[in-house]
């Protein structure tokens, strides 16, 4: 197998940006990650064998306004759609063309506009939308409830989550939200689904990212792509965000498809929990990033509070992570990379984590589907 | 025929007449009415009085081959009303009977027609049920006097056992408006004169019925307004109104009232008769209670339920008469599509299918034809628990429309091993892992007009 490393990277800030189409936002962010390579539009279009677009709003062939928008169609352009995952998926996708030997580079791109409010999510049965059962944070406060039950975690436990995450977030010059917030405003804002409050919820937005693959060329000092894995729930798995409501099994035995995911990227990596110097999470909401710490083995299940409260849990989001960037759907796995980027390459500034050589991106979603990226230098 | 059982449904709230006359800029207002919160309906309490008949008698729905039910609001003006509340009731497929509606005389209409089928052979054992939730006109006359109730009773042959036997009949009728709602019209209009309607249509028409039937016994008799009443049993001389409580606990409770009154006549021997009266018909039946009828002490406590306060504004929003601007996003698929039609018997009768091949219990199978489990396509029916303990829940403060928040959904454990997940009844503040629970029927929405029926958790 070929491998595979990481040419530029490009953002579009995370937000909400009335004078923006995702086409505009998507051809940003590529143009970024073109100029982060030092390739002209004639490089790219010499070295670039494929594009991969993520986005789960962005209508039909939102790819090709994107690629078409720098003048570089004429290459297999692919939309690809996971949930919360789509930007791992497009990434492991183009990542394989290049390992096979199938092209030299690649271009993967990750677009959303997404409306604004709860999502009326496509992915329920019609009866279970009839039925009430089918609203979209009450799926997030579900796997909530029960994991402060088999955790031992507490609200206090979810606001200090939010107060970390927010506080780096305030150094994101990219984030939605960039002001630092305390315990008590977390637990004071409005409540959405018992018990999570607005401020513990990730917000639907709007944004791009971009990231350039291309085979190894050893010595160039780039960062390398070590892993990249997606895996989707195993049946039965019912505190994910996939759960079917109906059928339901007791999951306790039934390994969730972060822990998956991640198994098989730490094999891919040749690396371990304990290796990892960054990490970007999904923290679709407070609760769901501490169950994610355990699943993903950065620490014990039952463990968060010490680690949420000691150096280590700091490692974790040093974007401000979604809660403070909010979820374009499509752009965000490929935002996380682009922070793990700066982070390796030593750029992050006052976010960066010194020293840091592993790094670790990972985003779960509606399937439920799991991304885990890995990242080297 | 004998009386077998009773048991009664009573909604949620309670509505203070003082506030509707407050609304109206009137004066005074006695007493409250109980009113259906957001989530119940004619349908939902005609079930819970029919679960507490058979809970209290021990009649198995597989030994009931009779429904008749009586209500001026069927769920459906036209529609599958009787079969949706047999579906929830668990009642065979060859059950017959029929739903009784056009007035408030709808209820003793049920339960006559129930007393001929089992006088005739035709049936062995028959539920009849009286359900109402009036629904006034804002402002009108009759507004505060306006209430919501349920009570079923078990039917069967007479036998020298029983504890109660329905006994003669008396009626009388005439073509005179009472009340009246057109076929266009959602609400009920006021009786177009009061004195009239006293003087020349409910007394006369009332006493002669009263008289016809000749008994000196303990009364229900019929209150639409809060005085008709006390004005009747001076005009047939007696003091012996067991139906006053009742009335002014919940107010007029419409085609349920008559046999809703008689619940305290059934916890002591003795002789008792109800009287129903409306559209343009009046009709005494006389009851021979022989001993205290299986569950009319829990009816009687049932029926003084305080309930829960609400205000006119929020009873104005359950009831459809306060409707909030703005754009209403309507589901992905109307409740007609195959997709629903399927599953709704499912659904409604809370039945799950157990995989073969794994045991999984799918619900609603027949929507999900491919176990969740292991992917096999052999079921087993199986009615599943209405017991069980919470696994997790959340409270959701913000739905979409047609749902309203607070509104919990709860995943629960059933006692049977399967584990399914439903909406949460009234604020869920009881609600914590673990904790046990039972399911009762309720209203989840009105979607595109059509109301639509589920399981909801209530915490025991």
């Amino acid at each position: 197998m070929t491998a595979v490393e990481i040419a530029g990277v490009g953002l579009h800030p995370f937000g909400r940006f009335e004078d923006q189409t995702a086409t505009s936002m998507g051809v940003t962010a590529l143009r970024a990650a073109l100029d982060d390579a030092g390739w002209s539009i004639d490089d790219a279009r010499r070295r670039v064998g494929a594009a991969f677009c993520a986005t789960a709003y962005g209508g039909v062939a939102a790819g090709h306004r994107v690629l078409g928008g720098l003048a570089l169609t004429g290459i297999p352009i692919v939309d690809v759609e996971a949930g919360c995952a789509s930007g791992g998926a497009a990434l492991s996708l183009a990542a394989g063309t290049i390992a096979s030997g199938q092209h030299d580079a690649a271009i993967v791109v990750g677009i959303e506009k997404m409306p604004k409010g709860i999502i009326r999510s496509s992915f329920f049965a019609p009866w279970q939308e009839q039925s009430g059962l089918a609203a979209t944070p009450a799926y997030f406060a579900l796997r909530a409830q029960r994991t402060m039950h088999d955790h031992g975690l507490t609200k206090d436990d979810l606001a200090a989550l939010v107060v970390k995450n927010r506080g780096w977030g305030e150094l994101n010059p990219n984030a939605m939200f960039r002001s630092a917030v305390t315990a008590e405003q977390v637990l004071g804002s409005r409540l959405v689904c018992e018990p999570l409050h607005l401020w513990m919820l990730c917000s639907p937005n709007e944004g791009a990212a971009a990231v350039l693959l291309r085979r190894a060329e050893g010595g160039s000092g780039a960062v390398q792509l070590a892993a990249v894995a997606l895996r989707s729930h195993l049946p039965g798995h019912v505190l994910d965000e996939s759960t079917p409501m109906a059928g339901l099994i007791d999951d306790g035995d039934i390994t969730p498809p972060t822990t998956l995911a991640v198994r098989d990227a730490y094999e891919q990596a040749g690396v371990g929990p304990d290796d990892v110097d960054v990490a970007e999470c999904q923290d679709t909401d407070a609760a769901r990033e501490l169950l994610t710490w355990s699943e993903l083995g950065l620490c014990a299940a039952g463990d968060q509070r010490s680690m949420l409260h000691g150096d280590r849990g700091q490692v974790v989001n040093r974007s401000g992570g979604l809660l403070s960037k909010g979820e374009p759907l499509g752009a965000s796995a490929l935002g996380q990379v682009v922070e793990l980027v700066g982070q390796l390459r030593g750029t992050a500034g006052a976010r960066q984590v010194d020293g840091a050589r592993v790094g670790l991106a990972h985003t779960i979603g509606r399937g439920a589907n799991a991304s885990v990226t890995i990242l080297r230098r | 025929m004998a009386l077998l059982g009773v048991g009664v449904g009573v909604p949620s709230w309670r509505l203070a007449a003082g506030d509707i006359a407050t609304a109206w800029g009137g004066r005074g207002g006695r007493g409250s009415i109980a009113v259906c919160g957001p989530d119940e309906d004619t349908l939902t309490l005609a079930w819970t009085a029919c679960d507490a008949l058979l809970a209290e008698t021990g009649a198995s729905p597989d030994d009931i081959d009779g429904l008749w039910w009586g209500t001026t609001r069927p769920p459906f003006a036209e529609g599958p009303s009787w079969s949706h509340l047999a579906a929830t009731l668990r009642l065979g497929p060859a059950t017959v009977g029929a739903v009784t509606a056009g007035s408030p005389h709808a209820g003793v209409e049920a339960l006559l027609a129930a007393a001929d089928a089992i006088a005739a052979g035709t049936v062995a054992q028959a539920v009849v049920v009286t359900s109402d939730a009036l629904l006034p006109g804002t402002g009108t006359t009759l507004e505060p006097a306006c209430g919501a109730a349920a009570t079923a009773v078990l039917l069967g042959p007479a036998t020298d056992d029983a504890p109660a036997v329905i006994g003669p009949r008396a009626g009388r009728w005439m073509p005179a408006l009472d009340r009246y709602r057109g076929d266009h019209e959602d609400t009920t209009r006021d009786v177009y004169d009061g004195r009239l309607f006293r003087e020349e249509v409910f007394l006369p028409l009332a006493t002669d019925t009263a008289s016809a039937l000749g008994t000196d016994s303990r009364w229900s008799l019929p209150d639409p307004d809060g005085r008709l009443g006390g004005a009747l049993a001076r005009k047939i001389g007696t003091d012996q109104v067991v139906s006053a409580d009742v009335r002014k606990a919940l107010g007029d409770t419409g085609a349920a009232a008559a046999l809703t009154g008689l619940v305290p006549a059934l916890t002591t021997p003795g002789a008792a008769a109800l009287l129903a009266f409306g559209g343009g018909r009046a009709t005494a039946v006389g009851i021979d209670v022989r001993a205290a009828v299986p569950g009319a002490e829990r009816a009687v406590a049932d029926l003084a339920a305080e309930g829960t306060p609400a205000s006119y504004a929020q009873v104005l929003r359950a009831r459809g008469q306060l409707e909030p601007a703005g754009e209403h996003v309507e589901m992905a698929v109307p409740p007609g599509s195959a997709m629903f039609v399927r599953g709704n018997a499912e659904i409604l009768g809370l039945v799950g299918g157990r995989c073969v091949d794994c045991a999984t219990v799918n619900f609603p199978h027949s929507i999900h034809p491919a176990c969740l489990g292991c992917g096999g396509d052999k079921f087993d029916s199986v009615p599943l628990s209405r017991n069980g303990t919470v696994q997790t829940f959340v409270i959701n403060h913000a739905m979409p429309a047609p749902f309203v928040a607070p509104l919990p959904l709860v995943c629960v454990d059933l006692d049977d091993g399967s584990r399914v997940m439903f909406q949460g009844e009234g604020t869920g503040a009881e609600l914590a892992i673990g904790s046990p629970v039972d399911l009762v029927l309720r209203r989840y929405a009105i979607e595109r007009g059509v109301p639509v029926y589920g399981w909801k958790v209530r915490s025991r």
